[in-house]
């Protein structure tokens, strides 16, 4: 008998999808990419399109392995040498400064070590324990990688603004890998001051933007505009990205041709493949002849393109 | 290379150049200009259609009568491969009451742009539009629906609409349809059919907003044509826009509308209304009777 639970886990997931007001610039989305995206998380926070099951059902996975991942991290800390553990988990910030910008958020816990000599536990920073694909964990090794992906850029700021509101200089993401809790590693990096201060004057810039009623320009970018849940909101006036050309060069359908005809070991081939590669240019999707050209560019700024024969 | 996508003139507007070449200016040169976008218009077709193979499913498609349809994600899945230019979107919220209770609908409308074509495009999504607000058999009252997806299916539908105006994705001969598919391998009978005017929703006046829908769309889609309807009689005709013309493109589609809807009353001449919402009834029904026959002239490409 077949049984179909894309109702029942529509109806479990539902009461996840569920928006809040909100009346603070948070700290987990203040660097994100779009000034425009954090006003109207204030002002029009229930016109977000709601998350599909997709999304709210990694949300909820993240909500439901939080308590299995933090008695994992204290077994570990507690067997390390020297030991270590999170403590004071949630605490909201309550920092004079922040609190002038409207910034407010709470903190997974501060991370701290039992120093060997006064036998006492040391704060050595914030930490906020992440959780990260199989795929895109080992690809996040350094500060330096938290730009690769355009979820985790946003860490960086929130991490420094934590650390910022409790007077803390070091930052601490633990990041888990999903597929195996076991698997965890330590990103530290420092506070920068010139960032929080960007930061804190993004928050200005929404604020005054609030009490004038005037949404901030946006980034109007097709590679962040699609995901945001705004998007339909805000209906921002944005080129949708694609760069695709039909372009009329008998030259290089010839070698595109060429390539068709002969077999891949060939010396004329790779002659006709170097030809080719210096005919293309790198991100420049073009429609020629019979073929079709794209390319895509990986999480390492590599270009990887695709030619497609489409007749 | 040479990149034609940049040519300065509108390639749907050979009438009008063919006015200037009699005008003014050099004929042949106008004429051989005039060829070789003919040429170049077969070449951008083909590479449409190549994106068309790749990009899209039968399951994005329904065929409607003659005519197959492209969905508004399988548009959207098209349109990213272009530099598709969004501009002066505009949105408002229009609540109605119905035989089923109340409802709204987000209307959403602006202007889009590819290349050096730019066209007015028109999109919206109620509460009465079966894939959002009909489950279990009934239709599900305003506080069962999340008003965000309504608004986030009547964007996404303008967006689908400008695509499918800039690249003449819009309805489809599904002759057409079925050899582009079939090209691919891909089995063109999976596609959806949907019977016109079966009565997917109950009451007249959910009837009358997809008629009304379709004919503001019909108008605008001659407009974008750089056409405009005369009447004649009991005739109405396809007649390209004078140069002169420098009216938006919505103003012409108003007076499309206006043009189609008015009619011979046994007390003279009731002239039509500009707006198809202002249309109900069989007064709808015939304008839009009306404008199918010109859009299927159009997609022939008469006049």
């Amino acid at each position: 008998m077949a049984v179909d639970f894309s109702d029942g886990l529509a109806a479990v997931l539902e009461p996840r999808k569920r928006a809040f007001p909100c009346h603070v610039n948070r700290i987990s989305s203040i660097d994100g990419p779009c000034e425009r995206k954090l006003y109207y998380q204030r002002v029009a926070w229930d016109k977000a399109t709601p998350i599909d099951d997709g999304l709210a059902g990694v949300f909820q996975t993240g909500n439901v392995l939080e308590p299995v991942i933090e008695r994992i991290v204290s077994e570990v800390g507690a067997a390390s040498d020297p030991p270590w553990r999170v403590v004071g988990a949630q605490t909201p910030t309550n920092d004079k400064l922040l609190k002038k910008y409207q910034i407010a958020g709470s903190i997974d816990g501060f991370l701290q070590v039992r120093e060997e000599a006064t036998d006492r536990w040391v704060t050595a920073g914030v930490v906020d324990i992440k959780t990260s694909s199989q795929n895109v964990y080992p690809q996040i090794n350094s500060y330096a990688d938290l730009g690769k992906f355009r979820w985790t850029r946003g860490y960086r700021g929130q991490l420094m603004l934590y650390a910022f509101a409790h007077d803390l200089e070091r930052c601490y993401i633990l990041f888990v890998n999903k597929g195996n809790l076991y698997d965890l590693k330590m990103i530290e990096f420092g506070v920068d001051l010139a960032y929080v201060e960007r930061l804190l004057q993004r928050a200005e810039r929404v604020n005054d933007a609030i009490k004038a009623e005037d949404p901030p320009e946006g980034v109007n970018d097709p590679d962040v505009c699609p995901d945001c849940p705004w998007l339909a909101h805000c209906a921002p006036s944005y080129e949708t990205g694609g760069n695709l050309r039909v372009i009329d060069d008998v030259e290089l359908e010839g070698v595109l041709d060429g390539l068709d005809a002969l077999s891949s070991g060939m010396k004329a081939y790779k002659d006709l493949e170097k030809q080719r590669d210096l005919m293309l240019t790198k991100g420049r999707d073009v429609a020629v002849g019979r073929w079709l050209i794209t390319w895509k560019q990986t999480a390492n700024k590599a270009w990887r393109k695709t030619i497609r024969r489409v007749t | 290379m040479n990149e034609f996508d940049h040519e300065p003139e509108r390639i749907e507007s050979e009438e009008t150049a063919l006015a200037q070449v009699v005008a003014s200016g050099d004929p042949e040169m106008m004429l051989a200009h005039m060829e070789k976008k003919a040429a170049l218009a077969d070449r951008m077709r083909k590479a449409t259609e190549h994106i068309l193979m790749i990009n899209t499913y039968p399951a994005d498609w329904t065929v409607q009568g003659d005519k197959a349809c492209l969905s508004s994600a399988g548009a959207e899945r098209v349109g990213r491969q272009f530099p598709i230019r969004y501009d002066d979107v505009q949105s408002e919220k229009e609540t109605f009451t119905d035989a089923h209770g109340e409802g709204y609908r987000f209307n959403y409308w602006g202007y889009a742009e590819l290349y050096d074509r730019r066209v007015y495009v028109h999109g919206s999504y109620s509460t009465r539009d079966k894939f959002l607000g009909f489950a279990g058999g009934e239709w599900r009252t305003i506080e069962e629906i999340n008003e965000g997806h309504i608004r986030n299916a009547a964007y996404h539908v303008f967006c689908g609409n400008a695509i499918k105006e800039l690249l003449g994705l819009r309805g489809m001969p599904v002759a057409e349809y079925q050899r582009i598919m079939g090209a691919t391998g891909r089995d063109a009978a999976k596609s959806g059919t949907v019977s016109r005017g079966s009565g997917t929703r109950g009451g007249s006046s959910g009837d009358d907003h997809l008629h009304q829908k379709e004919l503001g769309e019909i108008c605008v889609e001659i407009a974008n044509a750089a056409k405009t309807v005369e009447r004649d009689g009991d005739d109405y005709t396809l007649v390209p826009l004078s140069d002169a013309d420098d009216r938006e493109a919505l103003e012409i589609a108003s007076s499309i509308c206006e043009t189609l809807s008015g009619f011979d009353g046994k007390d003279g001449y009731v002239k039509g209304k500009a707006s198809a919402k202002a249309l109900k009834g069989k007064w709808l029904n015939a304008t839009l009777g009306k404008a199918r026959k010109l859009r299927d002239e159009l997609a022939k490409g008469g006049v």
